[in-house]
């Protein structure tokens, strides 16, 4: 299977997943779990450095390239926005960097998460998208 | 409330254009309104003043004494209903304070528990304190019985009890 290939079927199980509720409230719990199962990052990557902008709480991302693809490290303080960055490390970990760079994540409008959230969070998650890509992008130019 | 002095604020250039802060107009050059109107670029708020007028005959037509009182019954309601939660921590408990009751838990960030309230219909304000600038100075008296530690969190859930007319 190819980057993208694997990437859309990814994308395809989280939806899968998120179609089996139908109140948000189970939505937001499913994601709460998410950001449970998300192994604590070091705290050497909580730097400003790798802090995502524009979010309200906490982000920190950071990525290295290992035979060619991706692989991102990443942590926040709040545990929705904890949740948010798990199922973005879900769909995104071990890709190849041109894939990452040119990725839409679509899968995020179609369980409405985009529309559900505070303009705030939609923000924060806008940038953790943007940040994902560039990593794409630079891991494109570096072997 | 912002003032100035007349000699400084001749100086000072208009920082916005529009409406009444003009006096004349040509293509070589604008000369402005005198104070204050030269500060006062566009449609003054209006509705806001007209409403504030409504809002203040409706509260003196129920009477001061009453509002007091219904504000002190929904304060004590809403801060036994709160501190009945379990490892709910209500920062701020002078016995003359204002009808705000600012919340947090320990192992809970305050964006998660206003957006889990938000999907049970309970709006509340999120975020940093806006006496933020206070809080390295509140934290050096937090053995001050009248400041409780938790103002060492850094941000937290207010709930005004004024925006809550009636009692759950």
């Amino acid at each position: 299977m190819s980057s993208l290939e694997t990437l859309k079927a990814r994308e395809a199980e989280v939806v899968d997943e998120f179609e089996f509720f139908d109140e948000w409230m189970d939505r937001y719990e499913h994601i709460i779990a998410q950001g449970k199962s998300l192994p604590a990052a070091d705290a050497a990557i909580k730097t400003d450095d790798n802090i995502i902008r524009g979010c309200q709480s906490k982000v920190w991302i950071t990525a290295e390239k290992r035979d060619g693809l991706v692989y991102f490290t990443a942590d926040s303080d709040a545990i929705i926005t904890r949740g948010l960055v798990a199922l973005l490390l879900r769909v995104c970990n071990g890709l190849e960097p041109e894939v990452l760079a040119k990725a839409d994540f679509g899968f995020l409008q179609e369980i409405g998460l985009t529309e559900h959230l505070s303009p705030t969070r939609a923000n924060g998650l806008q940038s953790m998208m943007k940040q994902i890509r560039l990593y794409g992008v630079a891991f494109q130019a570096v072997n | 409330m912002l003032y100035g002095r007349t000699e400084w604020l001749e100086k000072l250039p208009p920082y916005q254009g529009g409406g009444e802060m003009i006096s004349t107009v040509t293509m070589a050059q604008s000369t402005y309104a005198g104070l204050p109107f030269k500060f006062e670029a566009g449609t003054p708020n209006i509705e806001a003043v007209v409403g504030w007028g409504a809002a203040l005959d409706w509260m003196n037509s129920v009477g001061m004494d009453a509002l007091m009182a219904h504000e002190a019954d929904l304060m004590t309601y809403g801060t036994e209903r709160l501190t009945a939660i379990d490892g709910l921590v209500l920062f701020g408990t002078a016995p003359e304070k204002s009808a705000v009751l600012s919340f947090g838990f320990a192992d809970l960030h305050p964006y998660d528990l206003g957006t889990l309230l938000d999907q049970q219909g309970i709006a509340v304000r999120t975020g940093q304190q806006p006496c933020a600038p206070a809080s390295p100075r509140i934290r050096r008296v937090k053995t001050s019985t009248a400041w409780p530690t938790g103002w060492n969190a850094p941000c937290a859930c207010f709930a005004n009890s004024m925006k809550f007319r009636t009692r759950l």
